[in-house]
């Protein structure tokens, strides 16, 4: 049976590197979940809401959990074992379903970061690397298998750039007949057909959109927001932005909470508000003076769209909130990484003449 | 795990022994669950291929696919006759709905997933070659019900798999892994590599995070 806990303010429920096969529901009380951003090293500090889950992922893969759950204040929570806790979610398949879409989301947001370390060194064009794939099992004597993949290509890319050396390839290999002898060997066409970004903006786009179907990502968000007479993310967004422009940053916050508070966000530009919306939090706590909050703020930002369209000016921030707390050193190696950050912007710039400043 | 027989009227797919099932930089936007059969996953390395892993009946694969909107990482060919159930968006919250297990076992591979790719970011974002070949050894210890518990360590892996794993030269892992093996750090055998002390590993990586903060 799970069972309710008691945890007094302070108490740790578990500590990040911990193993454990517990699974948590917070019932009341508060809970936060600290765990370290892994580019940038920040402290990352997220509310567990009431009714929430934590501590699945790790339980269910029998890792070492990611984060340090703390206790603030009396707190309860439910306590499942691992067997208790999926009896009781396959009772409930929804349940599951929120946590798919909510890992779907996690693991989206980390393959990217991959990717981006990774494609330094290479930008792959997925039309070039089937046609090699296609001709490297072909090589290799697999005609099967390079028929399949030259009918591949040419189903996918029917005017892609080798589709006169895919036909080519795929009339001999249909004959049965071996690689050809002295055959040119396949090149990367040219440079502007190099990598589709389409499908990449497309699923960004509707990363974060929050609807019920875990998976509906190529759907893309529907182009208009259904007649609601309520203001969408976009609207509050500008009212924000507005009152920033005007220095009433304490007001301008709370529009960004505002805005970050929708749970639905039914436009791509309702989903780009909320990106904005996080950056721009932060910055109007900066400019309260509220450093801790600002820092978390940009922390968050970078976890949640780490190659958002502000991700450089997020780090550019953390550097400035470490500067104002007096934390040259951890300001400058944030400076450092932005001003090498290609392509060159005002961020750029912004981090050289700081850096410049700091000496 | 088995799913319902009667799936296979509607999901079922059969695929003849060596037939390709997907191709690598193929695009796919479903995923399959064995009932029956192997099913071979290789990539393409030069003009050879290598095989990554060996499923069989109550595996799921291709499951990548419905979440990124991106190519294939990986061919995937039927080793035997393979009876297969195969999936997608447009019917993926019916078929939850109505097999829990499957839903959950999803979850479970998510899991794994996340925390796969989460350690192969740390492992990257590491600065030198030495540390990240550290941390592969750390990360297939943390798969291990034995870590923290043992100090020697048993790793059923090959150089080649360690280079792979934190993109780095296999000639370059090779000769830190070769200087491990002259410090006494580390035993080297042709399907297994054994890490005397893993605690000192660990050390050294915790040792090191710190300093990049």
């Amino acid at each position: 049976m799970p069972i309710a806990r008691n945890y007094n303010g302070g108490s740790i429920v578990y500590f990040a590197g911990d193993k454990g096969d517990e699974v948590y529901v917070l019932q009341a009380g508060r809970v936060i979940l600290i765990s370290t951003a892994l580019d940038t090293g920040e402290e990352i500090r997220e509310d567990v809401q009431i009714g929430e889950f934590f501590g699945v992922k790790s339980s269910l893969g029998k890792f070492p959990r990611e984060e340090t759950a703390q206790v603030i204040g009396k707190t309860t929570c439910i306590v499942f074992k691992l067997h208790e806790f999926e009896q009781l979610v396959m009772k409930n398949t929804h349940l599951i379903l929120k946590m798919l879409r909510v890992f779907s989301k996690q693991l989206r947001n980390i393959h990217r970061q991959i990717r981006d370390i990774l494609k330094a060194g290479a930008a792959k064009d997925p039309s070039f690397e089937l046609m090699s794939v296609a001709e490297s099992f072909y090589r290799s004597g697999n005609v099967d298998h390079a028929v399949y993949a030259l009918e591949k290509y040419l189903e996918v890319y029917a005017d892609g750039d080798y589709t006169d050396r895919a036909h080519d390839l795929l009339s001999q290999a249909r004959k049965g007949l071996t690689y050809p002898h002295g055959y040119p060997p396949l090149q990367i066409a040219d440079q502007k057909h190099k990598v589709d970004a389409s499908f990449v903006t497309r699923s960004m786009a509707s990363a974060d959109s929050l609807g019920d179907d875990p998976f509906a990502l190529e759907e893309g968000a529907p182009a208009a927001r259904p007649a609601e007479k309520e203001p969408g993310a976009a609207d509050i967004l500008m009212d924000g932005l507005t009152l920033m422009s005007q220095n009433k940053a304490d007001a301008a916050l709370a529009k960004f909470n505002e805005c970050l508070a929708i749970k639905k966000l039914h436009t791509a530009d309702d989903q780009e508000a909320a990106e904005r919306a996080q950056y721009e939090k932060g910055r109007a706590e900066l400019k309260l003076g509220k450093v801790d909050d600002a820092s978390n703020s940009f922390s968050i930002y970078l976890k949640k769209f780490p190659t958002g369209e502000f991700m450089k000016h997020a780090i550019f921030q953390l550097g400035v909130a470490a500067e104002a707390k007096g934390n040259k050193e951890r300001a400058r190696t944030l400076y450092h990484k932005v001003a090498t950050m290609p392509p060159p912007d005002d961020a750029t710039r912004d981090a050289r003449k700081r850096l410049e400043k700091l000496g | 795990m088995l799913l319902p027989e009667s799936l296979f009227d509607k999901f079922g797919k059969v695929f003849e022994p060596g037939q390709i099932i997907f191709c690598e930089y193929e695009p796919g936007n479903d995923f399959y669950f064995i009932q029956e059969g192997r099913v071979k996953i290789t990539k393409t390395i030069g003009n050879a291929q290598k095989t990554l892993d060996v499923l069989s009946q109550g595996d799921i694969f291709g499951e990548m696919a419905i979440l990124e909107e991106e190519p294939r990482s990986a061919t995937a060919i039927a080793v035997d006759k393979v009876r297969t159930l195969n999936f997608n968006r447009a019917n993926f919250d019916t078929l939850m709905k109505s097999n829990p297990q499957l839903a959950f076992r999803l979850l479970v591979i998510f899991s794994n997933r996340i925390n796969d790719a989460r350690r192969r970011l740390q492992i990257l974002l590491l600065d030198d070659t030495t540390s990240k070949v550290v941390d592969v050894f750390l990360m297939l210890a943390e798969k291990d019900a034995h870590y923290g518990q043992v100090k020697s360590m048993v790793f059923n892996t090959t150089v080649d798999d360690i280079a792979s794993w934190c993109g780095q030269p296999i000639d370059e892992v090779q000769k830190i892994i070769n200087t491990f093996v002259r410090q006494g750090k580390v035993e080297l055998f042709a399907d297994r590599i054994v890490v005397s002390n893993i605690n000192d590993f660990n050390r050294l990586i915790q040792a090191k995070r710190k300093s990049l903060l």
